[in-house]
C-alpha cells in the first residue's frame, strides 16, 4: 500500500510546515512515511510543491507523476500547475483564496476564474473548495492556513490517520501558539 | 521526541539525520559554508553546538571551511565539512592535495549533489570528484542511512586515514522519513569542548614536491585498505537472486525496489553503499551467473563504465546496459527506472497516465515585497539600460526576471567582480556588477583586489542585506553574529572597499532612491567604484519587528488619484502591488506589504501614502523621520 499526497501552494504559505505534520501523523499511526521538500529558491514566493507517502515500505520521496491519491493545493491556481500528478479518483482539497502572480499582474497572462478551475479539477475526482484563508483570518492570521487545510484534509482522510493523531503531530510540529492552531485545525476539519 | 535523546526513533530530513550520525560519531568540529541542498547540515548543529560541545562554524567559502575541518582532523579530532556540490570546485584547490596528506582524526566531506538543478547553476556529479582525488565516496539511499553512512564514513577515514567524500543528493538530503537512534559520542553526551594536539610530520604536512612523491603512492594504499574496510562493515549489500541483475545506489535504489513491488517481479541487486573505490571482486562475482545486467544510477555513466571494464578484464561478457535506457541529464525517478527495467525484463513498457498542464500564468520565485535588491535593480535599468551588468549567486539573481532584468550574467560565486573586471577592459561600455554580502566575502574580495590593481573601470554595487539570505539567513561577516549566535565586530563592507583601495566608496540606503541615484551616477566618475547598499533582508526583517511587537508602515493606494498606468507594477513588479482589470486601479495587499515605500516613490501622480496609525495620509515619504527609521532597521536588526 502506497499513500500519495501532492502538496501545492505559494512559497510562504507553510506547504512544507504541513507536509512535515502529516508525515509525524502517518509515522504515528505505524507506517513508513516519506515527505519530499524543495528547499532554496522556492521560498520567495514562487510556486511550490512537496510529497507525502505513507507505505508500508521504505520508499522515495518523489510522488510519481500520474498517481497522487489526495492534491492538497494551497492556492487555487497552483492545484492545476500540478495535474500532472493527478489520476483518475484524486481527491482534491483547495484553498479559494487566489494569490494573484506578478506575471498576471503585468498583463502577459490571465488568472483563470474559480469555476474553470473547479471544473477541470473535478474531471478526475472530487473537489473540496472553501476559503482557508478567510478561515484562518478570522483566528487573527493568514499564518493558520496550514493548520485549517490540515483540519480538513484529516477529515478526507478518514480512518487512515485519525483525527486525534493529526492534532498530535501538529501540537508536535507547531507547539508555539498550540491554541489557535488547534482552533485552526478544527475549523478546516468542519468545513462541509 | 528530541533530537538529542538517546534512544527512539523520529522523522529526520536527510540532512538532519546527518547531522545526527555526526553527533553519534563523536564529531568535535562542523564547518561549513550554506548552500542548497547542504545548508540543514551544519544549522542544526549549531542549533545544538553549546548542548553538544561541538564546535560549529560558517566559514567565508567553502575552501576555508576545508582547511578549518583539516585543522581538527590534524588535531586528532573528528571533523566533518558540509557543501553543495558546487562548493567542492572552490574547495578542490585544497581537497585534491589533502587527498596526498590524508585524515589524522575522521574528517568527512559532505557534498550535496543537485540533480534537475532545483537550485543550483549546475548539476554535476561529484562522485567523479572523488575518483579524482583518489578519495573513498560513500553514497546514502535515505535518511537512516545517511545517519548511518556518516558514522561509518567517520570510521572509514580514520581507519584507512583518507578524507572520505559523503555523498548526498537533494533526494535524500530534503526527504523527511523514519531514523532510529543509536548513542550519541561521549564527548557530545557531556558536552565536551575538545582541544586537540597537532603533530608536525614535515614529509605528510609539507607538500614540496619530494614529500608529495612520497605521499601519492598512499593514496592507492588507502583505496585499497577501503575495499577492504566496505566488506568488514557490509556497506555493499546483495538481495534477491536471478539472472537479471541491478546494481544501484543512492535514491535510485528506492526507485527500483518500488518498480520491483510493483511489477510483481524479482531482480538480483547489488546496492551500493561505497561507490568509489569499486569492489571489483563484489562485480565479478555478482555478474558472472546474469544473463543481462543494468546499472541504474543518476547523472553520469559513474559505476557504468567501471563496472564495464572490470567485467571486461575479468573475460566475462554479460550485456551491460546503462545510460542507453536511462538519461544522463536530469533526475531519475520511478517511472524511468520502471520503464528501464521493463526493457531489460522483455516486458511491454507501462506508459504512464499523466494530464497536461494547460498554460497558466507563470509563478517563478519572486523578489520578497521590501526586498531592498529591488530597489537597486530598478535604479540601475533606469538609468544604465546599456551597462554590461555582471550578478551572481544569491536572491538577487532574480533580478534577470521580468520586469527587472536588470542583470546579464550569473556564473559562480564571486564571478560578477572577475568578470566585471574583465568587461572593464573587454568592452567601451559601463560595467555595474551587483553581488550580496555573504557572496562578496565569499570569493568577491579577491576579484575586487583584482580590478583595483589592474585598474580596470567598474562599479559593484554590495547589496549589503546582512546575512546569507537565499539559503535561509545563515549569519556571515557583514551579520556580527557567528554560527552559534555569538556577537563579534560586523564587517563593514565600506571599510573594507576603502582598505582594498577602491577610488570611490559610498554607503547608500537604497530606500531612498534619490540617495541611489545620486551614487550611481557620481560612481560613474570614478574607475573602480564601490556603493554599499544597505538595508537588511525584508523578510528577516518583518520577522524580527513581528517578534518584538512592531510593525514596517502600511502602504495604501488614493483610489481618485491613481489612474491604473501601472507604472508602479511594471517597474518594481512586487508582489503586493495587486492591478484590478475591472476597475483599472492598483491597490497594495496588506499581508504581503513590507512598507519600503518604493511604489510610492516611483509613482507618477503622488497616489501611494504611508497609512499613519491614526487613519492619517502621508504623501511626504521619505523624509528625516523615514530615513532614520530605515537607518535603523539595519543598525539594530539584531
Amino acid at each position: 500500500m502506497v499513500y500519495n499526497i501532492v502538496l501545492t501552494g505559494v512559497g510562504g504559505q507553510g506547504i512544507l510546515t504541513a507536509a512535515k505534520v502529516l508525515g509525524k501523523a502517518a509515522m504515528m499511526s505505524g507506517y513508513y512515511a516519506a515527505v519530499g521538500e524543495i528547499h532554496g529558491l522556492a521560498q520567495r514566493g514562487g510556486s511550490v510543491i512537496g510529497f507525502v507517502r505513507i507505505s508500508e515500505n521504505a520508499v522515495a520521496s518523489t510522488v510519481p507523476e500520474g498517481t497522487a491519491d489526495l492534491l492538497l493545493s494551497f492556492e487555487p491556481l497552483e492545484a492545476i500547475r500540478y495535474i500532472n500528478y493527478a489520476k483518475k479518483g484524486t481527491t482534491f482539497v483547495v484553498n479559494e483564496a487566489k494569490m494573484v502572480p506578478v506575471s498576471a499582474n503585468l498583463g502577459n497572462t490571465v488568472y483563470p476564474s474559480l469555476e474553470e478551475i473547479r471544473k477541470s479539477l473535478e474531471e478526475f475526482g472530487p473537489c473540496h473548495m472553501f476559503d482557508a484563508t478567510s478561515l484562518a483570518k478570522s483566528l487573527g492570521s493568514i499564518i493558520y492556513v496550514n493548520s485549517v487545510m490540515l483540519g480538513k484534509t484529516a477529515s478526507v482522510l478518514g480512518s487512515l490517520i485519525p483525527r486525534e493523531v493529526m492534532e498530535k503531530a501538529l501540537s508536535e510540529v507547531l507547539p508555539r501558539d498550540l491554541e489557535n492552531n488547534l482552533k485552526a485545525f478544527s475549523l478546516g476539519y468542519q468545513v462541509s | 521526541m528530541s533530537f538529542l535523546d538517546e534512544t527512539g526513533s523520529d522523522l529526520l530530513l536527510g540532512n538532519e539525520a546527518i547531522a545526527r550520525g555526526a553527533l553519534e560519531a563523536d564529531v568535535a568540529c562542523v564547518s561549513a559554508y550554506p548552500g542548497t541542498p547542504s545548508t540543514e547540515v551544519t544549522e542544526t548543529l549549531s542549533k545544538y553546538a553549546k548542548q553538544t560541545g561541538v564546535y560549529v562554524e560558517y566559514s567565508t567559502n567553502e575552501k576555508v571551511a576545508l582547511e578549518v575541518a583539516t585543522a581538527f582532523s590534524w588535531s586528532n579530532l573528528r571533523a566533518m565539512v558540509t557543501m553543495k556540490h558546487v562548493g567542492l570546485n572552490v574547495a578542490a584547490d585544497t581537497f585534491m592535495s589533502l587527498a596526498y596528506q590524508g585524515a589524522v582524526a575522521g574528517l568527512v566531506i559532505l557534498t550535496a549533489d543537485d540533480p534537475g538543478m532545483w537550485s543550483s547553476q549546475n548539476e554535476q556529479d561529484n562522485r567523479i570528484f572523488g575518483k579524482f582525488a583518489g578519495v573513498p565516496v560513500i553514497v546514502p539511499s535515505d535518511p537512516q542511512e545517511a545517519k548511518d553512512f556518516t558514522k561509518t564514513a567517520f570510521e572509514l577515514s580514520e581507519e584507512v586515514g583518507a578524507p572520505v567524500l559523503l555523498r548526498s543528493t537533494t533526494r535524500v538530503s530534503h526527504t523527511r522519513s523514519p531514523v532510529m537512534f543509536s548513542s550519541l559520542g561521549e564527548n557530545v553526551k557531556q558536552a565536551n569542548q575538545r582541544k586537540g594536539t597537532f603533530k608536525p610530520d614535515i614529509v605528510r604536512f609539507v607538500s614540496l614536491p619530494a614529500n608529495a612523491r612520497k605521499n601519492h603512492p598512499k593514496v592507492l594504499e588507502r583505496l585499497e585498505q577501503a575495499v577492504d574496510f566496505s566488506r568488514k562493515h557490509k556497506l555493499n549489500r546483495r538481495e534477491g537472486t536471478g539472472k537479471v541483475g541491478v546494481i544501484t545506489q543512492g535514491v535510485e535504489y528506492l526507485y527500483v525496489k518500488e518498480a520491483e513491488r510493483d511489477l510483481g517481479t524479482q531482480l538480483n541487486i547489488l546496492k551500493l553503499g561505497m561507490v568509489y573505490p569499486l569492489d571489483k571482486e563484489l562485480i565479478v562475482d555478482f555478474a558472472k551467473d546474469l544473463d543481462v545486467l543494468l546499472v541504474v544510477e543518476e547523472l553520469e555513466p559513474f559505476l557504468e563504465e567501471m563496472v564495464k571494464a572490470t567485467l571486461y578484464e575479468a573475460g566475462l561478457s554479460v550485456p551491460v546496459h546503462g545510460k542507453d535506457m536511462l538519461p544522463r541529464i536530469d533526475e531519475l525517478n520511478y517511472w524511468k527506472v520502471r520503464n528501464a527495467l521493463e526493457r531489460v525484463l522483455n516486458m511491454q513498457e507501462t506508459k504512464p497516465q499523466i494530464a497536461q498542464v494547460p498554460s497558466l500564468p507563470p509563478r517563478p520565485p519572486v523578489l520578497c515585497p521590501g526586498c531592498a535588491h529591488r530597489n537597486v535593480f530598478y535604479m540601475v535599468k533606469k538609468l544604465e539600460r546599456k551597462a554590461v551588468k555582471p550578478s551572481d549567486i544569491g536572491c538577487y539573481t532574480l533580478g534577470a526576471l521580468d520586469p527587472l532584468k536588470a542583470i546579464d550574467t550569473c556564473i559562480a560565486m564571486g564571478a560578477s567582480v572577475g568578470l566585471g573586471s574583465g568587461m572593464g577592459k573587454a568592452q567601451e561600455g559601463r560595467v555595474i556588477s551587483t553581488i550580496g554580502d555573504s557572496t562578496f566575502f565569499h570569493t568577491g574580495l579577491p576579484a575586487l583586489v583584482n580590478a583595483v590593481y589592474n585598474r580596470s573601470k567598474l562599479t559593484l554595487i554590495v547589496l549589503d542585506n546582512r546575512i546569507t539570505a537565499m539559503t535561509g539567513h545563515q549569519p556571515n561577516p557583514s551579520t556580527g553574529i557567528t554560527a552559534t549566535g555569538q556577537v563579534v565586530a560586523h564587517l563593514d563592507i565600506e571599510q573594507v572597499a576603502r582598505g582594498l583601495g577602491a577610488d570611490y566608496v559610498k554607503s547608500v540606503d537604497p530606500y531612498d532612491l534619490q540617495a541611489l541615484e545620486q551614487a550611481i551616477k557620481e560612481a560613474n566618475e570614478y574607475t573602480v567604484a564601490v556603493i554599499v547598499a544597505k538595508q537588511p533582508c525584508a523578510l528577516l526583517r518583518q520577522r524580527q519587528l513581528q517578534r518584538r511587537g512592531e510593525r514596517a508602515p502600511l502602504y495604501a493606494v488614493e483610489e481618485e488619484k491613481c489612474t491604473g498606468c501601472r507604472i508602479c507594477v511594471n517597474l518594481l513588479g512586487c508582489p503586493a502591488l495587486v492591478f484590478d482589470r475591472d476597475k483599472k486601479k492598483v491597490s497594495i495587499d496588506e499581508d504581503l506589504c513590507a512598507g519600503c515605500s518604493a511604489c510610492a516613490q516611483v509613482c507618477p501622480y503622488n497616489s501611494i501614502y504611508e497609512k499613519g496609525l491614526g487613519g492619517e495620509k502621508n504623501f511626504n515619504i521619505v523624509n528625516d523621520e523615514s530615513r532614520a527609521r530605515w537607518q535603523q532597521w539595519y543598525t539594530t536588526l539584531f
